[in-house]
């Protein structure tokens, strides 16, 4: 009998740490750990962002520009800025604006690899070329008073992950709709 | 195998004055690396004490800070965009060094660079019997870790400190054939570190190494090795600082392997070490205006492989598989932080003092070497450059 005691005693504490490694391996987490952590499908990770904005004033995102302006609408998905702007990061960057009036958002955008970048803004197919370009796109007034607005930038092909450069946005403007 | 070697052994007698004379010219290396520092400091920067310790606290030093004093995020974290959260920082430097923060009411700078300086002190002192009666490389080891180039682990409140501690106490049990303790200094080491849980290694080649000097045959091995009870027990005792730390982060987080994920987040993720070291060496070599810091880092890994071979060849078998073993996974994470990487590794410096020690001349050069390296890596990690980040 003694002599197996030590064996009983390794084989319990062998069978503890694979119930621990078991039990620890299995994640239990939100749709946003998954989504940016396990199946690495997005680097947006939503924080609080107030949506109020000031109609009218641009918003610059180089390094020079007021960026409490740019983080009261930054919801997820956007790089610390540059000199020249602030990049989207992977597939998904979303704005928060707070309106009772529709309004248009003007973005001023490049895109960061060698060809253009195809982006999705409120229902609109958008090609941003490699050099700074406006783009307009109108934004109806919500019931609720607020758009959460999602800039999805096509998967590049080749491309794996999720923390990728999509667009360069040099400076966001809203202005109530004529 | 091991009662042999303690039969053979001289009886040893505990000499109370040189241990205290050996401490005391340990403390006073590592008050010379401070006050090499802090001349380095006011070479770059100019200040006080308190904002040489500031300045000192460089990189990860405000994750630590923050997890040490408010303890794990249970949530990726949105203060910064990319998600960087702290349980890529294992807990047992951050739990000793907030401990000690809250104890004395001192500064996280001034508590946390305590527990690094006598981590490395203790370190150092405690290594004497891994160098026998080479008391030359004893010494040169010491001022290695407290003086020369990778002193800046004293002040940079770090993980290193600890780690390159344990690392000695580990190799010490091994030493004395003490598998079951070296087991327990293996638990510490995997709470302190990821390649802590890779000292597993070291004890099982370590315990091969053992049979085979008492006349094991290569036939016999494989059943002694899987027959020894206390070589089975250290084994499993290794994991249980990493294992512990996952259970944590799984009952916290819902996630064991958030420390792993969460590296994506610092542009980390694990690949082929040779893959990326090519692909680095490739890239710059030979010297095309390319070169950079990660091509230096690059030939810095390759001269810490020609260590470990060193080592292996030395008959320091088990030391050698465990540096190889953290250098290959830290390696295929990245070449970011090799130098720190392999500063953290207490046998590379063990070997390094060993083969500096074996000419006078290599010993004395070494000195100067030090002195400038020690100054130069401070000054380096104050000014915020990434060659030690």
């Amino acid at each position: 009998m003694n002599r197996f005691l030590p064996i009983l005693g390794i084989a319990t504490i062998l069978i503890a740490e694979a119930a621990a490694f078991a039990y620890a391996i299995i994640p239990d987490v939100s749709p946003t750990y998954r989504a940016v952590l396990i199946d690495r499908t997005t680097a947006c990770i939503p924080k609080p962002a107030s949506g109020t904005f000031r109609s009218g004033t641009p918003i610059v995102l180089d390094r020079s520009g007021d960026r409490a302006a740019f983080d009261a609408l930054n919801v997820c998905g956007f790089a610390d800025p540059r000199s020249d702007g602030t990049a989207t990061i992977g597939p998904e960057a979303r704005l928060r604006l707070r309106h009772s009036t529709p309004v248009t958002l003007t973005i001023e955008a490049r895109s960061v690899s060698d060809g253009p970048r195809i982006v999705n803004v409120a229902g609109r197919r958008i090609e941003v070329p490699q050099d700074f370009t406006a783009v307009t796109v109108p934004l109806a007034a919500p019931p609720d008073g607020v758009t959460e607005l999602e800039l999805r930038t096509e998967t590049p092909e080749g491309t794996t992950g999720a923390r990728w450069r999509g667009i360069l946005i040099r400076s966001l403007r809203i202005d109530a709709a004529q | 195998m091991s009662n042999a070697t303690l039969a053979a052994a001289p009886p040893h007698r505990l000499d109370l004055q040189a241990i205290a004379r050996t401490w005391l010219l340990l403390i006073l290396l590592a008050l010379l690396g401070t006050a090499l520092r802090y001349g380095a400091f006011l070479l770059v920067r100019g200040g006080d004490f308190s904002s040489f310790l500031d300045a000192m606290c460089q990189f990860d030093c405000g994750w630590y800070r923050g997890l040490a004093l408010n303890g794990y995020a249970t949530g990726i974290a949105t203060s910064n965009w990319a998600g960087q959260t702290n349980w890529a920082f294992f807990p047992a430097y951050p739990l000793l060094a907030g401990t000690v923060t809250r104890l004395t009411g001192f500064s996280w700078t001034l508590a946390a660079g305590l527990v690094s300086t006598v981590a490395l002190l203790a370190a150092a002192a405690l290594s004497a019997p891994v160098f026998g009666s080479n008391r030359r490389a004893f010494w040169l080891f010491a001022f290695l870790l407290l003086v020369g180039p990778f002193g800046w682990f004293a002040t940079a409140t770090y993980s290193e400190s600890l780690f390159i501690l344990l690392t000695v106490l580990g190799f010490l049990a091994l030493h004395r054939s003490g598998y079951v303790a070296a087991g327990f200094w293996g638990a510490l080491l995997s709470a302190t570190r990821v390649t802590g849980v890779l000292f597993a290694v070291a004890i099982a080649v370590q315990a091969a190494v053992d049979y085979r000097r008492s006349g094991t045959s290569w036939q016999e091995l494989p059943r002694r090795l899987l027959t020894d009870r206390r070589l089975w027990l250290s084994l499993l005792l290794v994991p249980l600082g990493l294992l512990a730390y996952m259970v944590y982060l799984r009952f916290t987080v819902g996630d064991g392997l958030a420390f792993a994920r969460i590296q994506q987040t610092w542009f980390r993720s694990l690949q082929n070490p040779f893959a990326v070291w090519w692909g680095v060496v490739s890239n710059g070599w030979p010297f095309k205006p390319g070169w950079g810091l990660l091509n230096t880092l690059a030939l810095l890994v390759a001269l810490a492989t020609w260590l470990i071979i060193g080592m292996a060849r030395a008959g320091r078998v088990a030391m050698a598989a465990f540096c190889l073993a953290a250098l290959l996974l830290s390696v295929g994470s990245g070449l970011g932080s090799s130098l720190r990487f392999i500063g953290g590794l207490a046998p590379v410096t063990i070997f390094l003092a060993e083969a500096l020690a074996s000419r006078r001349w290599l010993t004395w050069a070494t000195i100067p070497v030090g002195l400038v390296l020690g100054a130069a890596f401070a000054a380096d990690w104050m000014l915020g450059d990434t060659l030690l980040a």
